[in-house]
């Protein structure tokens, strides 16, 4: 990790480089020193006292390791060489290439502090083994890349085939001992096959092969050291034994299974009568190296292989091979012994549905019995003591399998009120209203409710009378005012004295007007604004009917046409050759932007047939700018603005543009007419205007215009002494019954003081 | 949805037209012109096309209701239609009936107008007293009188000569300006709105 020649330090972590005395990194802030104390050695320190191994190691390590070795079974020699952890070793120093100098120093350091302590013989024997691993390892990785490369599941086939292969060559590398620890290996299989007729399951014979193992080792005989020959030998006469009743178990497991069938007697429980293990469930994950015997083979494939279907490889790789040379019954291979059903979930099954009152004695006798009966040195790991002292409850269960077994109230979970039935029905389904909110949704009933009440009909009745009594006081004093300046001439009012400016420049268009010019007019008003149009329009079409122009009248309203049949035949001194009516444009704003650029294509002739284009007073005429004057009558607001933005453009100075408006309209036309240069040269407005214009130029009838003027008035009057008058009476009353609302409180305050 | 091709016909109407506006080329011109009087003929067409669900209306109207009314229009439009159809649009039966029967017809209809606003004004400050209640019926108070004459006096001085055009040139023509160009405004957002096909007034 230390580069020398840049005195850098590179972070184990990111791998970046620091300088040598950094103690954190300063990319990913791991620390780069270890957190250890000066008389503590570190395990890659080169100057670790080779002779003596164990003070490398930490105090509680020394410990568990005397432990262990202390309690380890009777069945289990104490110095029984582990192949395959050897074997783990070398392949992991093998494998690793790139391990730290450190690392590999320190292991160096300690393998050879080790093998001072050691026999020449377990030396030499250690070597052989490294020998002998390295050899088994390389085919195997062969073997691993090819089932890497597979890609269905049925090549574990080809695996089971590989291993098998693979077997028989390691064995041609092993020294002679070793083989013929092979060859006693299979003649005591074979062995206890032959004597013990209780046949054992394919998992539990592998591991009681082991234990044959150990036998066949002490046999062999020769190249064994003294001591490790009568150990090999005391456990071959042990294992010789136990075959005999409890088919090579070691001493803890076959002292379990008794204490468990004598429980289970005690308990008056059937014992079981086969042996069989617990069948693999189809869709459990295994590894295939779970299932085979060499151990050399298994931790070299753990690594390399992929999880495959349990009932899949079951199929392609059972049984081993060395099991099916051996001749034994089927029964004897699917049968379990009767105290390890006690064990399964089937029986504990059973155990529970039991009678109540035997269940927990039994429970607790058949976990003490098989669980209380670990060896020492496997009950001194477990967690119990890393419970805290209290912090379970006493009434909490104890566990009773797995890994927590013996642990008290470690899964249980606690009361919560989302378990109780009792308090799920509680939260749903009923609404809870206090007497407050129950007020509120009857003061709220009672006022929907009091909306479809219809009233009382007294009350109608005083409302209603009132009501109609003044629409007809109303009606009589309107009709009262217009008729008396008919009935009565005296009572007539003279015409307005102020001429409006736009008025007066109306007028002084009109006069410019000359003798046979035409004159566009457009009769866009409504029906109903006959009555006042009229008033307003006839002095000025008299006007330009007496000055000689030809009137052309044409509407973008469907009832244009008549109206200006119904305006023409009023006016005063009409004559047929002087007045055309082009009839109908329709189409609104798009007809007249038409008309106002080819009104002979657009309206060709009158709605008579008539060939109006090819008289005398109009052949002159191609455009609308062609015409003296363009005047418009409309009571609508929008139809004048579609005229002045879709005509006047087209017009030029020469061709002014009036108009001739209801009073409503006055507002939003003015400033047309207030423009500069004004787009509307001039304005007539409603009644007022058309007396105006008449009393200017004296050719419209003063006496009828006399007439109209003064209804007009009278009813205005009329209209503004009702206003008034009546204004101020309800003006008292409405203020009067405002200020006794305001005194009276109202519904809400109403509701908020109950809800209050 | 509406269709896609009534949207594409639509706004490649609307872009010739608005373009013609602006480029002063003759063949956009009369292009233009060609389609807006396109335009005035269907909105002819149109006229007769309302004039036939009216019908349709009435018709049905006649059959599940049994209207009097239904039955009054469908013989008056009938028999005005036959009639113009026969005569002319401007010959006498024509005429009067325009003259004698929808003309009166509408002015009264408008006259009762009179008794509405009348009657409204009276019950106004009953029903809402205020501020602006008082001021919405003073301006209205002054503006008439200041269209009328009385007898004997004629036009009220200083009222019909200042105080009423005052308020309705200046005043009324402030608010009647803002109304303009909000106007404008809108119908520049509208055309706009429907030559980008966002909004699509015809078809389904």
């Amino acid at each position: 990790m230390v580069n020398e020649m840049n005195d850098t330090i590179r972070c184990p972590m990111c791998g970046k480089p620091n300088s040598a005395d950094a103690e954190v990194c300063r990319y990913c802030h791991a620390r780069l020193t270890p957190l250890q104390s000066s008389d503590v050695p570190l395990p890659g320190d080169p100057e670790i006292n080779a002779e003596e191994p164990e003070s490398a190691l930490p105090a509680w390590m020394r410990d568990l390791r005397d432990e262990s070795s202390d309690a380890l079974p009777d069945v289990l020699p104490d110095e029984e060489p582990d192949l395959g952890l050897e074997t783990e070793t070398v392949l992991d120093a093998d494998t690793s290439a790139d391990a730290s100098p450190g690392d590999a120093l320190w292991r160096e350091t300690t393998d050879d502090a080790e093998e001072e302590g050691l026999p020449d013989w377990l030396k030499s024997l250690g070597d052989d083994t490294i020998a002998d691993a390295a050899l088994l390892a390389a085919p195997e990785d062969e073997d691993t890349e090819d089932i890497e490369n597979t890609e269905d599941i049925e090549d574990t086939e080809e695996l089971s085939a590989t291993v098998e292969e693979s077997a028989p060559q390691a064995e041609d590398n092993l020294p002679d001992w070793l083989q013929a620890d092979a060859a006693a290996e299979d003649d005591a299989v074979a062995t206890f096959s032959r004597e013990d007729e209780s046949a054992l399951p394919d998992w539990l014979a592998a591991a009681g092969e082991a234990e044959s193992v150990s036998g066949a080792v002490a046999s062999t005989g020769d190249d064994l050291p003294d001591w490790l020959r009568a150990e090999a030998g005391s456990v071959a006469e042990d294992a010789s034994a136990d075959r005999e009743d409890d088919s090579a178990l070691p001493a803890w497991l076959a002292e379990g299974k008794d204490a468990a069938l004598e429980t289970a007697a005690a308990a008056g429980l059937p014992l079981p009568q086969e042996e069989a293990p617990a069948p693999l469930e189809p869709g459990a994950e295994i590894f295939p190296g779970d299932i085979e015997t060499e151990p050399a083979e298994t931790y070299a494939d753990l690594d390399a292989l992929e999880p495959v279907n349990a009932a899949e490889f079951i199929e392609a790789a059972q049984p081993p091979q060395p099991f099916v040379e051996v001749d034994l019954p089927e029964d004897l291979l699917t049968e379990t012994p009767d105290w390890l059903k006690l064990l399964s979930p089937e029986v504990e099954e059973d155990l529970e549905t039991s009678e109540a009152e035997a269940m927990p004695a039994l429970m607790g006798d058949v976990a003490d019995a098989v669980l209380g009966d670990l060896p020492p040195w496997l009950e001194a790991m477990r967690p119990v003591e890393a419970m805290p002292a209290g912090g379970a409850d006493e009434d909490a269960p104890v566990e009773t399998a797995g890994p927590l077994a013996g642990l008290r109230g470690v899964l249980s979970l606690p009361e919560s009120s989302l378990t109780r039935p009792e308090n799920l029905g509680a939260v749903g389904g009923r609404l809870v209203v206090t007497d407050q909110q129950k007020r509120q949704v009857e003061a709220l009933q009672t006022l929907l409710a009091e909306e479809f009440v219809p009233r009382a009909a007294a009350d109608g009745k005083k409302a209603k009378m009132p009501s109609n009594v003044l629409r007809w006081l109303l009606g009589l004093m309107l009709l009262a005012a217009a008729l008396a300046p008919f009935l009565i001439p005296s009572l007539r009012v003279p015409p307005p004295g102020d001429i409006l400016p736009a008025a007066l420049a109306a007028h002084q268009h009109v006069a410019q007007v000359q003798p046979g010019q035409p004159v566009l007019v457009g009769v866009d008003y409504s029906p109903g604004f006959t009555g006042e149009m009229e008033s307003a329009a006839l002095p000025v079409l008299d006007d330009l009917l007496t000055r000689g122009a030809t009137l052309v009248f044409v509407s973008t309203q469907s009832t244009g046409p008549g109206l200006a049949v119904h305006l023409a035949d009023r006016t005063v001194g009409a004559e047929t050759s002087h007045i055309f009516n082009l009839g109908y444009l329709p189409g609104g704003m798009a007809g007249l932007y038409t008309f106002a650029r080819a009104p002979r294509m657009v309206l060709a002739d009158t709605p008579d047939g008539q060939a109006m284009w090819q008289t005398p007073a109009l052949a002159s005429v191609h455009h609308l700018d062609d015409f003296a004057m363009v005047v418009v009558i409309t009571e609508d607001t929008a139809t004048a603005r579609a005229w002045l933005e879709q005509v006047r453009p087209v017009l030029s100075a020469n061709t002014p543009l009036i108009m001739i408006i209801s009073a409503q309209a006055e507002p939003l036309v003015q400033p047309y007419y207030e423009t500069n240069p004004p787009q509307v040269a001039g304005i007539v407005t409603g009644i007022e205007g058309g007396t105006t214009y008449a009393a200017m130029d004296g050719k419209t009838s003063p006496a009828r215009m006399s007439g109209q003027w003064s209804s007009y008035s009278y009813i205005v009057l009329a209209a503004v002494l009702l206003m008034t008058l009546a204004g101020l009476y309800n003006l008292a009353i409405g203020w009067k019954e405002a200020r006794a609302r305001r005194e009276m409180p109202d519904d809400d305050d109403i509701i908020e003081d109950e809800t209050s | 949805m509406k269709s896609p091709f009534a949207t594409a016909v639509a706004m490649g109407v609307g872009l010739l037209v608005l373009v013609g506006y602006f480029v002063p080329v003759p063949v956009l011109a009369g292009l233009r012109l060609l389609l807006l009087q396109w335009a005035v003929i269907l909105a002819g067409v149109a006229l007769l096309v309302g004039m036939a669900n009216l019908i349709q209306y009435h018709v049905e109207n006649l059959r599940s209701k049994q209207n009097i009314g239904s039955v009054l229009l469908l013989a008056s439009l009938g028999l005005t239609f036959m009639l113009t159809l026969y005569f002319s649009p401007q010959s006498a039966p024509v005429q009067w009936l325009f003259s004698a029967v929808l003309i009166p017809g509408s002015v009264a209809l408008m006259a009762l107008l009179v008794f509405t606003l009348a009657y409204a004004a009276v019950r106004l400050l009953r029903r809402r007293p205020g501020v602006f209640s008082v001021l919405f019926l003073g301006t209205a108070i002054l503006i008439l009188l200041g269209a009328v004459a009385l007898p004997g006096i004629g036009s009220l001085p200083f009222i019909s000569n200042t105080l009423r055009p005052w308020l309705a040139q200046v005043p009324a023509v402030a608010g009647a300006r803002g109304i303009l160009l909000g106007v404008g405004l809108g119908t520049v957002a509208t055309g706009l709105r429907i030559l980008l096909g966002s909004d699509r007034p015809y078809g389904e």
